[in-house]
């Protein structure tokens, strides 16, 4: 694997990781509150993450 | 996974797919049970989270400083016995290697030296895997071990005296097969004696540990004590060995040249036994303290997830906490040594981030995981499909492998736990068996399952020049590893089977 390759992927791992320790936390915030649109747009946004990571891993 | 030569990374987000697929079709789960499994799946990760990159700042430090190369260096002079040195780098080192922060260091920096020493590289992989097995779960100041007590809610002062026997049970057995493969049966017999006296201080060492709530130092004050022990006995003249002849260019380590490449490890113990053991200093410590409170949940098919809270989480004296002040004291420390450059923190970091990403994230999507399962019902069905095909007797015996299993197939004694822990205890208590005995058991088997995981296998072999001849170590790792977790799943069965009838 070329280095350019290696250092995308470990940016788009790091991004990813980001999401998934942030996001939740916006979602604790929507559901305690009841921002349902909040919530699903979050919630979609940690499944992609994932989709990401199945796809490009 | 291992059809498919999938990362665990890949395979864990697949699962996670496939859990939250399931979750929708079949067992009444919702966008909102989701959203909150996942919350109170990242609570519990982040509190993990923070151990490990802790333990993985430690350890670039101490790579970056040299101390580990300098500690691997100075233990093989320690004796001049063959069979001793072996012990003492593929059993004593390893271990304490391991507890100081894992990732493969235990292998990287042990099986070499061994290879020096003249061993083959299988062996010397083999060997060193076997003899640091034990040491993964209340390694990196026992993040495994707390990952288990925060998916099951059950106490680590229930569980951890239980570990502390089963582990100590697969002492002898590891020094035996260790000395069976590198010094024959005559080297086994000589060194006999000091394997069972190895054994029996670090056992002992490791109970008083786990029963005084100092868990987190598990893996390095047994490791220690051994060394001490086995040092000890070199004194004897039945293993002093014979006098080496040292090379003139060889570098020489003094006593002070020794505790300073110690210093970040004495820091460690003492600061971790600071916090826990100055009542006045951990009563400030634990002033501030952080915990959530979630709903009750009920999935679309009725099964219900009480209103619960997290464990409180005390960020003053957290183990990550104690890494940290670890890591900065030492720093300087070692900075005003002349070990480390002004370059140095750079590296440290960018050692530290590579290896934090891919781990942190198969933590999280395994936990996110765990908690759909949990929170949709699933575990309660896979529990009650296990309590009703297998019984009570043979249960017990099954979990250390199941353990296995799982650390081989995720990569780490972490993810194991995490993904088996509820499963296990919930089976355990519908057989009405002893739940934190079953839960040491499958921490036992998740921590020699993570050895043997093909994933870890991989960096060992590159550091003995052995890459892509993992299958090779893998079969001889297999064929020896399932020894010790033999012995620990029977004792497993005989406890079970006597806590049952009220023995």
């Amino acid at each position: 694997m070329s280095l350019n390759k290696t250092k995308t992927r470990f940016r788009a791992n790091t991004l990813i990781l980001a999401v998934e320790l942030l996001l939740p936390f916006v979602l604790l915030y929507a559901l305690r509150n009841d921002y349902t649109l909040l919530g699903e747009i979050v919630s979609a946004v940690l499944v992609l993450g994932i989709i990401f990571l199945v796809v490009f891993k | 996974m291992l059809l498919l030569k999938w990362g665990a990374l890949r395979a864990s987000a697949v699962s996670w797919l496939v859990a939250v697929i399931v979750s929708l079709a079949a067992f009444g789960g919702s966008w909102l049970i989701l959203a909150w499994s996942q919350v109170k799946a990242l609570v519990l990760a982040a509190n993990l989270l923070v151990i490990v990159w802790g333990a993985l700042l430690l350890y670039s430090l101490a790579s970056e400083a040299g101390t580990l190369r300098a500690i691997g260096f100075f233990i093989p002079r320690l004796s001049k016995d063959r069979s001793i040195q072996l012990l003492l780098i593929a059993w004593l080192l390893a271990s304490f290697l391991q507890g100081m922060g894992g990732f493969g260091v235990a292998v990287a920096v042990c099986a070499p030296i061994l290879v020096a020493m003249g061993y083959s590289p299988v062996l010397a992989i083999v060997m060193t895997a076997l003899g640091h097995g034990w040491a993964v779960s209340f390694g990196g100041m026992a993040s495994a071990f707390e990952s288990l007590i925060a998916v099951t809610h059950v106490s680590g002062t229930l569980i951890a005296p239980y570990a502390a026997v089963l582990f100590a049970l697969s002492f002898l057995p590891t020094g035996l097969l260790i000395s069976l493969l590198g010094s024959g049966w005559k080297g086994t017999r000589h060194a006999f004696p000091a394997i069972l006296a190895v054994s029996l201080t670090m056992g002992g060492t490791l109970y008083f540990f786990n029963t005084h709530g100092f868990w987190s130092l598990s893996t390095i004050g047994p490791a220690l004590v051994g060394i001490a022990t086995l040092v000890l006995l070199t004194r004897l003249p039945n293993y002093r060995g014979l006098k080496a002849e040292s090379a003139e260019d060889e570098p020489k380590l003094g006593t002070r040249d020794l505790l300073v490449n110690l210093t970040p490890y004495i820091l460690l113990v003492v600061i971790g036994f600071s916090v826990e053991l100055i009542q006045p200093l951990n009563n400030f410590l634990n002033k501030v303290s952080i915990s959530f409170h979630y709903p009750e949940i009920v999935s679309g098919l009725g099964f219900v997830t009480p209103a619960e809270s997290s464990p409180t989480i005390h960020p003053f004296s957290h183990a990550g906490m104690v890494l940290l002040v670890t890591v900065l004291l030492s720093y300087f420390i070692l900075k005003r040594e002349g070990m480390l450059e002004n370059s140095s923190p750079r590296r440290i970091l960018s050692l530290t981030a590579h290896n934090v990403v891919d781990a942190s994230l198969g933590m999280i999507v395994m936990a996110d995981v765990s908690a759909i399962m949990t929170h949709t019902g699933m575990t309660s069905t896979l529990a009650r499909g296990i309590a009703e095909t297998i019984n009570a007797t043979v249960f017990p015996m099954v979990v250390p492998f199941v353990g296995v299993v799982g650390a081989f197939l995720t990569g780490t004694n972490n993810n194991s736990n995490i993904l088996f822990g509820a499963l296990q205890a919930e089976a355990a208590s519908l057989l009405k068996l002893n739940v934190p005995l079953i839960l040491a058991a499958q921490n036992f088997g998740a921590s020699v399952g993570s050895v043997m995981s093909p994933t870890k296998l991989i960096v060992s072999c590159i550091t003995v020049g052995l890459g892509g001849q993992e299958g090779k170590v893998l079969r001889k790792l297999l064929g020896y590893g399932l020894i010790p977790v033999t012995v620990v799943a029977i004792a497993t069965g005989i406890w079970a089977w006597l806590l049952g009838s009220g023995a």
